[in-house]
């Protein structure tokens, strides 16, 4: 128990002497100065350092945050250089944001001003091209100083974290933090094309969800780290806080509807759905009053970021629990959106939380673990939409088989129902106005010729008529035999139908001789209606059993092949020939000289 | 005289009948509506004088029937009735020596056919024949379009050129190109020529 007190009572003694200097050690080159400096918050805002020097200053021992307001925060520390040499070393706020830092040098009655920094002032002279504030001072040897550090960071929260390194650990940092930036800008903008590839490709809600709230992680880091700032090399202050806000709400937006693509989290939780929904309309409406310069400079800011403040916490603490819900119902992806959420929270929880209450401190490079979660997050749920892009994908091959078959099914039932009511009317035609002709012709007398001759065309007219509507039922070796009166059948004083054979080829299938009679007869039937053809030349040509070409020429007029392709005949024969897989070229316009097709059908 | 009278349509039968044995004395017709029925009643066809037979008969192949009626006995003549002015069947027949052949509404020719058939003689109608002759035409190798083509060539024109003289397309010409040196086997343009030369001049 005494051992206790001892302790206790030394460790008391050693905050009672603690030094408020801080001494240049060779051996620790980097200080967090928060952890034993001074604080004034000038709530006037008008205080030049002469005055603040003599107010009363609170002493500080952990990282100080502020919320949101429009007051000046003031820092001293005093440095002793313990060297018998002079020595360089650098200041540097590892932050990006803040409005205005002025760095006064106080020697005894003297207050140099140092520097002016921030992202209200222009970037001039910058000997060191980083992220965050790099401020040079010099030191005499055995000399202390006395720094006061204005901050000015008007309607956003603020981390006045400040560290004092020498110039190699400052390299470092800065190497380290492009470094690890680099590996992110890569990965970042490679799941970012490949979502939008899958977006184009895909054309899935999810992918686009993806896309925007990695606009939103993008921008809202790339203000983080300063990268706007150093990239255009201008004072973008007046625009950061609506980048800045642009990226959360995005974040905001797509993260649950993005969410919910993974796992059915709206179908679960209807009513929390849409009051989260409502707390984001809010998010919408002050991010358009922001873009009022007149609100960005007014205490307007102060009172959203209350609101945005609390709904994002709202937010944050919402997910898990819907998430939870969603792994208790056996919702897919829900355990594994879970462990990528707690990871994000629990990184968020140590980088901003923690150094804002105190209990852990910022370390020079305060965006490491931003970037590390950025990374894992875009990993994990590059991983998840990989997942869905395949099952998506799976589905639409699917969908397209039935459909193609669905489509062949259908094709196949219009030309059987076309065939059936040909063969139907054919019969029809044959048995009995045909054998009433017949019976005509025998009542009529020979001696009256000018009837019987009216007679004996019909009745072959009819025939004829009869035959071309029935559907054949050809076999191979009739098929040649088929062609070749088809088309002398079709053959007149107005249009003669030549007819070319090459290598015949062995058809076994008699559906594909069928189809392939009717095309030809479409094809002639097309030419008598349409194209004034004095002359049609039909070519039949075999290539080895495996293929027959059947070529189209006329004398006609020809026509346009796009504008007509609706037209009855030749839609059946496009009908027939994906019954076969065959294909069928045209070449015919008003300006050329009638018509030729090319029709190839594999066997 | 005794006549075999095959055919599904009784009634057409049976007319065909009537008109024969009003022209005919002492003749005779037995009447069948199809192959099996036939066949199980007719053991011999030696006493039979002429066979007149349809083409269609529902369910069963005539053709098989009348070739192996031609083998075994070459001597019956046979008359075909069809209602069928098709290459294809008649071709068959033909094939087959089967000696006649008429269309049903030539019912004025029938007694002439019959005449004929049993003098031993062929008779096929006029119509028939007519359709027959399609056969009689030539196969042509090259269309029309095909010999300007080589015309065109061989007057040193190119594929292009061409398309702008026919008024086709460039592709349209190529296909014709490829079908011309497929038909004639030839590979080069000199073939060509020397084909040319050979038919054309």
């Amino acid at each position: 128990m005494r051992a206790f007190f001892f302790t206790l009572l030394f460790l008391f003694s050693l905050i009672a002497n603690a030094q408020d200097y801080y001494e240049i050690d060779t051996t620790t080159n980097d200080v967090d100065l928060q952890l034993n400096g001074f604080h004034y918050q000038d709530t006037s805002s008008t205080l030049l350092p002469r005055d603040v020097i003599s107010k009363n200053w609170e002493k500080l021992d952990i990282a100080p945050a502020f919320s949101s307001s429009e007051y000046i925060h003031w820092f001293k520390y005093s440095i002793t250089n313990p060297y018998s040499t002079k020595i360089e070393r650098y200041f540097f706020i590892p932050y990006h944001y803040i409005k205005e830092i002025d760095v006064y040098a106080v020697h005894g009655d003297s207050i140099e001003l140092l520097i002016q920094t921030g992202t209200s002032r222009p970037f001039t002279n910058k000997d060191l091209k980083s992220s965050g504030y790099p401020i040079r001072i010099t030191l005499e040897a055995n000399d202390t100083v006395e720094y006061i550090f204005k901050f000015k960071h008007l309607y956003l929260p603020l981390r006045a974290t400040t560290f004092l390194v020498s110039k190699e650990t400052l390299k470092k940092t800065i190497y380290k933090s492009f470094s690890l930036l680099w590996l992110w800008k890569g990965v970042y903008s490679t799941i970012f094309l490949i979502a939008l590839f899958f977006y184009l490709f895909l054309r899935q809600k999810i992918f686009l969800y993806y896309i925007l709230l990695n606009i939103g992680i993008g921008l809202y880091i790339a203000i983080q780290l300063g990268e706007f700032f150093l990239f255009f090399n201008i004072d973008t202050a007046s625009y950061i806080s609506i980048f800045d806000f642009s990226g959360s709400l995005l974040i905001n937006i797509f993260f649950p509807l993005f969410i919910n693509k993974l796992t059915p989290i709206k179908k679960r939780n209807p009513l929390i759905w849409k009051w989260m929904f409502y707390l984001i309309y809010g998010l919408i409406i002050i991010w358009l009053i922001r873009l009022l310069p007149d609100a960005r400079h007014s205490m307007f800011m102060h009172y959203s970021h209350i609101y945005i403040l609390s709904v994002t916490i709202i937010l944050y603490l919402l997910h898990p629990i819907l998430l939870i819900r969603s792994i208790i119902h056996k919702d897919k992806n829900a355990l594994v959106l879970f462990v990528i959420y707690s990871f994000y929270v629990f990184e968020a929880f140590i980088e901003t939380i923690l150094p804002n209450l105190g209990i852990f401190s910022d370390s020079q490079f305060v965006n490491y673990g931003i970037l590390i979660a950025s990374l894992t997050e875009m990993f994990a749920f590059m991983f998840l939409m990989a997942k869905e892009a395949l099952t998506v994908y799976r589905e639409r091959e699917k969908l397209l088989l039935e459909k193609q078959e669905h489509q062949t099914e259908l094709i196949q039932s219009i030309v059987r129902s076309q065939e059936d009511e040909r063969t139907r009317v054919g019969r029809e035609l044959h048995d009995s106005l045909g054998a009433n002709m017949a019976i005509i012709k025998q009542h009529v007398k020979r001696t009256d010729v000018a009837l019987f001759s009216i007679v004996s065309q019909s009745i072959e007219m009819v025939r004829n008529l009869s035959h071309s509507l029935i559907t054949p039922q050809i076999n191979k070796e009739d098929f040649k035999d088929e062609l070749r009166e088809l088309c002398h059948i079709f053959s007149n004083e107005k249009m003669t139908v030549h007819y070319y054979f090459y290598e015949w080829p062995n058809i076994e299938d008699s559906n594909i001789t069928t189809h392939l009679y009717r095309i030809v007869q479409e094809l002639i039937n097309n030419a008598v209606k349409h194209s004034q053809a004095e002359n049609t030349y039909l070519q039949f040509m075999g290539e080895s059993d495996n293929k027959i070409s059947i070529i189209y020429e006329d004398d006609g007029v020809g026509f346009n092949p796009i504008q007509q392709k609706k037209g009855l005949g030749l839609k059946n024969i496009t009908y027939r020939l994906e019954l076969l897989n065959g294909s069928m070229r045209i070449d015919s316009s008003k300006a050329t000289k009638g018509t030729t097709m090319f029709i190839d059908v594999q066997l | 005289m005794k006549i075999l009278i095959l055919d599904d349509h009784s009634l057409f039968s049976k007319g065909l009948g009537k008109i024969l044995e009003d022209n005919y004395q002492n003749l005779s017709c037995v009447y069948f509506c199809s192959i099996a029925d036939l066949q199980t009643n007719v053991t011999s066809f030696n006493s039979f004088d002429l066979l007149i037979s349809d083409i269609e008969l529902p369910g069963e192949d005539i053709f098989d029937f009348l070739s192996q009626l031609r083998k075994s006995n070459p001597n019956l003549p046979v008359l075909i009735v069809s209602m069928h002015n098709k290459l294809s069947v008649i071709r068959k027949c033909k094939e087959l020596k089967i000696p006649g052949y008429i269309l049903k509404d030539d019912y004025d020719l029938v007694n002439t056919a019959v005449e004929q058939l049993l003098s031993s003689k062929e008779y096929y109608s006029k119509r028939v024949l007519e359709t027959l002759s399609i056969l009689n035409e030539k196969d042509k190798l090259l269309t029309p379009k095909e010999e300007e083509i080589i015309h065109l060539l061989v007057k040193g024109k190119d594929n292009k050129a061409i398309a702008k003289d026919l008024f086709i397309s460039y592709n349209t010409v190529k296909t014709h190109r490829k079908n011309i040196n497929r038909k004639l086997g030839i590979n080069k343009t000199l073939e060509l020529l020397e084909y040319y030369n050979e038919n054309y001049i």
